[in-house]
Order: C-alpha cells, then sequence, then structure tokens
C-alpha cells in the first residue's frame, strides 16, 4: 500500500529565499577556502545539502544564518577528512601585527582589493568572526550559533579580529611592509 | 557615579554593534561624553567598521555556480511536486496490473470451445470482456458472426419470451475462432459457444458424457462454472452458466418453453 511521505512540503519561497543569500555564502566560502574551484565546490554542497535539509530549517529564524551554519560545518568536515590541519593549528593568539598608530582619517581610502588581502591574512579563528560580524552582519548571538561557540568567546576573537584588521589595514594604506607573524601553536 | 574607562572599552564593541551591554546605553553616553580617550577610541572604531563595510565588495558568484545550484533547487522542487504524483501513478499502475492479472480470464487462446466459452462468460459476466457485437436477436448475431468466422453460424433455437440476447464476442482458439453468444434466460446470464467441430477439441477436465437421442452432451465444471458440450452437424456447441447442467433443469438453459421442443420432462422420459 502506498503510504505518503511524512515530509512536509516545503514552503515554494523557500528556493528564493535561499538563492537570495547566495552572493553572501560563496562570498563567505571564498574567505574561508582561500581557494576559488573549493569554494564554488564548497558552496554548492551547501545549498544542496540546505535544499535536501529544507523541512529542517525553522520557519521565523535568519535563513543566511543557518546557510552559514551549514558552509562551515561542511567546511569543518572537509579540513578535517583532508587531514588539513593547517589553520586549525594557527591559534587566533598567534598572530603579531606591528603597525603605526595613525589617525583614521589616513586609512578610510582602503579599497576593496586591499581589505581583501588584510582578511586573507587574518588567522582562521579571528577572520571567521570578523567575516560574519563585518562582512555578513550577523548578530552575536548569530555568530555564536554558526560556530558552536559561546557568545563571550565570539566577542573576544572579534574584538581581536578587528584589531589586527584595522593594524593590517593601516599598513597596506601606508605602503608600509606588513609585519605579520604567524606561529603553529603546538 | 561614571563607569571606568576600562568597563567602557570592554563593551564598546558590542555597543557600537547594538548588542546588549552590562552597561546601559546612558551610561556610555555619559561617559563618552566625559571622557575625550574613550570618544577617541569609539571615533576610531566606528570609522573603521566603515571602512570596512564601504570597502567590502561581495566576490562575484560565477554563472556555473549560480546554474548548478538553480539546476539542483529546480530538481529538488519538481521531485518533491511530483512524487505524490508518481506515487499515485504506480499505485494506479500496480493496481491495474493487479487487475488486469487477476480479473482478467485467463487464456487468450483456449484449447477447447468449452473453455473458450467457459472464458468468454466469465469475462462478459465481470465486465471485464467487452462485447463484439450488441444484439437482440439470433438472426442479426448469426449474420455477424457467420461473415467474421469463416463458418456459418447456426444458433439453436433459443429464442422466447424468457431469453434476452446481449450480444456477441468472438474468441480465438488453438486452431481456429469461436462465435460466444451472449443471453439471459430468465435473469440468468448464459453463453453459447460454437466453432467448427475440427477445432472445438475436448475439455481438459474430464466431462462426464450423456448420449440423447443419438446426440452425445458432454457436462464439465470449469472455471466454476457449468458446461454443456455438444456437436451436431459440422459445428460444436458449449452452454455456460451457473444454471445445472445436469438434470431437467439443463435442458430449459438452453430450450424455452416455447422452442418448439418438447418439454424438458418429456426429454427426460424418452431418454
Amino acid at each position: 500500500m502506498w503510504r505518503r511521505s511524512s515530509q512536509p512540503p516545503r514552503d515554494p519561497a523557500f528556493d528564493g529565499e535561499a538563492l537570495g543569500h547566495l552572493a553572501a555564502i560563496h562570498d563567505t566560502a571564498l574567505r574561508l577556502c582561500r581557494d576559488r574551484a573549493e569554494a564554488q565546490d564548497l558552496t554548492h554542497d551547501t545549498y544542496v545539502r540546505a535544499l535536501n535539509a529544507a523541512e529542517r530549517f525553522e520557519a521565523g529564524t535568519s535563513l543566511k544564518t543557518w546557510l552559514l551554519t551549514i558552509l562551515h560545518n561542511l567546511y569543518r568536515t572537509r579540513l578535517r577528512d583532508r587531514g588539513r590541519h593547517v589553520e586549525a593549528t594557527l591559534d587566533e593568539e598567534s598572530v603579531e601585527v606591528s603597525a603605526p598608530q595613525t589617525e583614521e582619517e589616513s586609512w578610510r581610502a582602503v579599497t576593496s582589493a586591499q581589505l581583501d588581502s588584510a582578511i586573507e591574512l587574518l588567522p582562521q579563528k579571528l577572520r571567521e568572526v570578523v567575516v560574519l560580524r563585518d562582512l555578513q552582519g550577523l548578530s552575536y548571538k548569530e555568530i555564536a550559533q554558526v560556530l558552536n561557540l559561546p557568545t563571550g568567546t565570539v566577542m573576544s576573537r572579534l574584538y581581536r579580529g578587528r584589531e589586527a584588521l584595522r593594524a593590517l589595514l593601516m599598513l597596506r594604506v601606508q605602503g608600509e611592509g606588513v609585519l605579520v607573524q604567524k606561529r603553529e601553536v603546538k | 557615579m561614571t563607569v571606568s574607562c576600562d568597563s567602557v572599552r570592554s563593551w564598546l564593541s558590542a555597543w557600537i554593534d547594538g548588542e546588549r551591554t552590562p552597561l546601559l546605553p546612558e551610561e556610555f553616553e555619559r561617559h563618552l561624553a566625559e571622557c575625550a580617550d574613550c570618544a577617541k577610541a569609539e571615533r576610531r572604531l566606528r570609522g573603521f567598521l566603515r571602512t570596512v563595510s564601504s570597502a567590502y565588495v561581495p566576490a562575484p558568484v560565477p554563472a556555473s555556480l549560480q546554474a548548478s545550484i538553480r539546476r539542483a533547487a529546480w530538481r529538488r522542487s519538481f521531485s518533491q511536486r511530483a512524487a505524490p504524483l508518481l506515487a499515485v501513478g504506480a499505485a494506479a499502475a500496480a493496481i491495474a496490473l493487479v487487475i488486469i492479472v487477476t480479473l482478467r480470464p485467463a487464456p487468450v487462446q483456449a484449447a477447447s470451445l468449452a473453455e473458450a466459452a467457459a472464458w468468454a462468460h466469465e469475462g462478459l459476466a465481470s465486465g471485464n470482456l467487452p462485447l463484439d457485437v450488441e444484439a437482440s436477436n439470433a438472426a442479426d448475431l448469426s449474420r455477424w458472426f457467420t461473415e467474421r468466422v469463416g463458418f456459418r453460424v447456426v444458433l439453436p433455437k433459443l429464442e422466447d419470451s424468457t431469453l434476452v440476447f446481449n450480444g456477441g464476442r468472438l474468441v480465438q482458439l488453438e486452431e481456429g475462432t469461436a462465435a460466444v453468444v451472449s443471453f439471459q434466460r430468465n435473469g440468468e446470464r448464459v453463453s453459447l459457444g460454437i466453432a467448427p467441430r475440427h477445432v472445438a477439441g475436448i475439455p481438459a477436465n474430464a466431462p462426464r458424457t450423456e448420449l440423447f437421442r443419438n446426440m452425445q452432451f458432454a457436462t464439465s465444471t470449469l472455471r466454476g462454472l457449468n458446461v454443456i458440450s455438444w456437436s451436431e452437424g459440422e459445428l460444436s456447441y458449449a452452454l455456460v452458466s451457473h444454471l445445472p447442467s445436469t438434470g431437467r433443469a439443463s435442458c430449459a438453459v438452453c430450450h424455452g418453453a416455447n422452442s418448439g421442443l418438447k418439454s424438458v420432462e418429456d426429454f427426460h422420459g424418452t431418454r
């Protein structure tokens, strides 16, 4: 005897709304992977996963946050499966940036290329929160959900990430060498 | 009482981001109005955030990625919409198959006229087998069949007030074609198969035979139906119904009271 599936039908607006976040998801993937092909692959997998699990999305919550959570989970799974721990071994405390103290007016004319390259230099744990907050506009609570972290950790990482990014941007604006050192954490 | 610079600096970022902090908004405002260093830190942070916001340009999404995701969404959406329809279709097909297999009379080519007539009777009675022709009298039926089966179809004297013709159907035998006449006698559906004697064959199960006026009548049960078979001249006949195939009532299956033949009591009396 045929039985109707217990899976509820997907909201017809879901696909359109999800696709509306494609640019944000792809951009975040690119900043996570720092590789165009891998970012496209990760974005595609994120959407396939989301579309297949659409019935689990809670109406009334942020779809963008939900998509970003899937993205980050997939990214971490990939890193683990590939045995890549380069980023994972870089602690957020490991970045040391020396930048001259200047008035904010001197680095207001930051280009997008300068911003991209500065963000790219941030350690992953700081980069994640900076991207989610300052580029994607997520609240601290949403970032905590995406990264599965306490809100306090999000706040401290964001503070350090912003300080590091500000210093990196200043160096670019002033045309000085970037004094960034990364060290692996045992 | 004013809050400390350390406390303001600790929560400045969260306050600017619009997050809840242990400090009240008016405490921030009051402190920043009084503390030049903290006010400068606030301006610097707000300026930095504006810089980041204005310099941020999302990476363009490759057209191929957009297309592949749209395809995935469409496939998902289509399969979800179509799944119930496909399931219903599959269920309907399965039901139809079951009906065809279980209800359709089994042999398309019968080994004998008796079996063919029983098969046709079952199909006609259940409605699974349509009539090839509808006719209300023996002459029309005889003519219609004769034009199609390659032999002259001669019907016994059937007509009387208790008989109503339904029509007829052609049935394929292994070595020829049979005509099956459908009628009702006193409301009981009866089928009469007619075929050339040489293609009529013999029913698989052993029939009981009776000799009456130099004619041999064979009675058998096929498909739960009573079948009386006999041959006369070049033709063989098989009469199928739920009516008894033995005793005096068996004759009444075919012959009505006004058939011109003697009454059934007389038949039995002369046996």
